[in-house]
């Protein structure tokens, strides 16, 4: 059955998103790293977003070539060499950051992924404008014109090859010379709309009296539950950090030690504990309500 | 709130630039870097909130966003040729600087909803709105630049935004960071930082005195008709 991780709080969401990222940006650790890369697949796989991991390998895909040969070719430290090309060393430690480099980019790729799927837009948009009314209103309206707006532009430059214009230029001026009848009116119909907009929002009572939410979120306990269970992962992996056993330099040499070690177990099962948390929480009973 | 945004921004930004003149606790930078352009960013839209805009105001910054963000998808066809750096630039110079920077982030993350999301998003909200305060200051200092003049800059917001945009990558990915794989990173992206340039240029060229004059009309209607 599919889990609904939309029954969190924005803000729950958001902090144990921002925990991840402190995490995934400041660690070197691979056991670490793979713990995080689990929790993503069990989000992913839970709720019916598999096909949302084979998309982040095709985004990360270009990514992770300029990361691997810049690595493998400008950084020429490392002991163990793997062999020599065009009277260059390529070594195994520069292989092994490389793509320890490369995953963590995986990672935030999949985090930022993670996130679209677990927030769900309209909570957020009901949370952010009563706390951030200005804000959620451009937002709003700039959603709401992007896909019409691009509408527009394809049915224009329809038109505008009807009548002989030329799309399809030789060199780059012309091509973009041919855009300056659309653009101009595409810009001058849409800031007209702007101003009808503008008045209709004010209408409806954007910034001019309180506006009534139907369905406002509560921080419940499931909330303060995760919440509270992601600050503790962030203390003992800062403590752990700090202490120096997740200190994880493959240049200064390869020792086992250094990949597992309790520091490093501890925050991956704390992290798989997490994937277990959220699973339990989000876990509906038989008449399809959610247990907390 | 106003002006504690401005305070917070300026230390982060301080702060920043000390830990990488220092350049001795490398391995956090990244991390440091990410959080300070969230922080800027948010920072920016508190800044926002506490701002006299009225909703009129607030859609047209919406529909020059969704405008810029329009842009990008349909200029598809060539790689770094897209006009939404020459909109921000071009809103930024009518409407001022704070505006500008609205408009450029807005457009980064709105389309980006469409065209994915993903870690390099702060990083175009930030680059784009940049220009856009770069472009409001021009546009209070000299509002009545030459064509020529304004394209220059626009060609330069090319490489500026695009080398933003590799400061995330290879902060984040490249170890360890010397000036060499620094300079090697970004030398794989000049093609598409020139490309971006020229365009910017031909943009400029071909499209600022007709849109200057469209957003410098709707400019004047917003402040002869709001009432706030």
């Amino acid at each position: 059955m599919k889990r609904n991780y939309n029954i969190f709080h924005v803000l729950t969401l958001a902090f144990t998103s921002i925990i991840l990222m402190i995490i995934i940006f400041s660690c070197e650790s691979p056991l670490i790293l793979t713990g995080i890369f689990i929790y993503f697949l069990v989000v992913f796989i839970t709720c019916g977003h598999s096909k949302d991991i084979k998309d982040g390998f095709k985004y990360f895909a270009p990514f992770f070539a300029v990361t691997l040969i810049i690595n493998m070719i400008f950084v020429t430290d490392g002991t163990i060499m793997l062999f020599k090309a065009f009277g260059k060393d390529f070594t195994l430690e520069s292989l092994i950051v490389s793509f320890m480099l490369s995953f963590k980019l995986l990672l935030i790729m999949y985090l930022f992924m993670m996130m679209g799927i677990m927030i769900d837009s309209d909570r957020a948009v009901s949370f952010f404008s009563s706390k951030m009314p200005k804000s959620t209103l451009m937002m709003m309206v700039t959603f709401k014109l992007f896909p019409s707006m691009k509408n527009r532009l394809v049915t224009l430059k329809q038109i505008y090859s009807i009548r002989g214009v030329d799309f399809e230029g030789k060199g780059m001026r012309e091509r973009i010379k041919a855009f300056i009848p659309i653009l101009s009116i595409l810009l001058e119909s849409s800031l007209d709309g702007a101003f009808d907009i503008g008045e209709a929002a004010y209408v409806k009572g954007f910034l001019s009296g309180k506006r009534t939410v139907y369905d406002r979120q509560t921080f419940g306990r499931k909330d303060y539950i995760v919440t509270l269970y992601a600050f503790l992962l962030i203390v003992v992996y800062l403590f752990f950090r700090i202490s120096g056993s997740l200190n994880f330099d493959i240049y200064i040499g390869i020792d086992v030690s250094k990949f597992i070690n309790l520091g490093a177990i501890t925050v991956f099962i704390m992290l798989l504990m997490l994937a277990a948390l959220i699973l339990i929480l989000t876990e509906e009973n038989e008449d399809g309500l959610h247990r907390y | 709130m106003r002006k504690l945004s401005i305070y917070l921004t300026t230390f982060f930004i301080s702060i920043l630039l000390f830990l990488t003149i220092t350049g001795k606790i490398q391995e956090y930078i990244p991390l440091f870097v990410t959080i300070v352009v969230l922080a800027i960013l948010i920072l920016s839209y508190m800044y926002f909130e506490k701002s006299a805009m009225g909703t009129k105001e607030i859609a047209v910054i919406a529909t020059l966003s969704a405008f810029a963000g329009v842009g990008r998808a349909i200029f598809a066809f060539a790689p770094g040729v897209q006009p939404t750096t020459f909109i921000v630039a071009i809103s930024g110079f009518v409407f001022g600087p704070y505006e500008g920077f609205l408009v450029g982030s807005t457009a980064a993350f709105i389309s980006n909803i469409f065209l994915g999301q993903g870690p390099w998003s702060p990083w175009q909200m930030f680059g784009w709105g940049i220009v856009g305060v770069i472009s409001g200051i021009i546009g209070k200092a000299r509002a009545n630049i030459s064509v020529e003049k304004f394209s220059v800059i626009c060609f330069l917001y090319g490489f500026l935004f695009d080398w933003i945009m590799n400061l995330w990558h290879v902060l984040g990915y490249i170890r360890p960071l010397t000036l060499k794989s620094i300079i090697s990173a970004y030398a794989l992206g000049l093609t598409f930082d020139v490309l971006h340039a020229i365009s910017n240029f031909l943009f400029s060229m071909i499209f600022f005195e007709r849109l200057v004059r469209v957003l410098r009309r709707f400019k004047r209607r917003l402040e002869i008709t709001y009432i706030r």
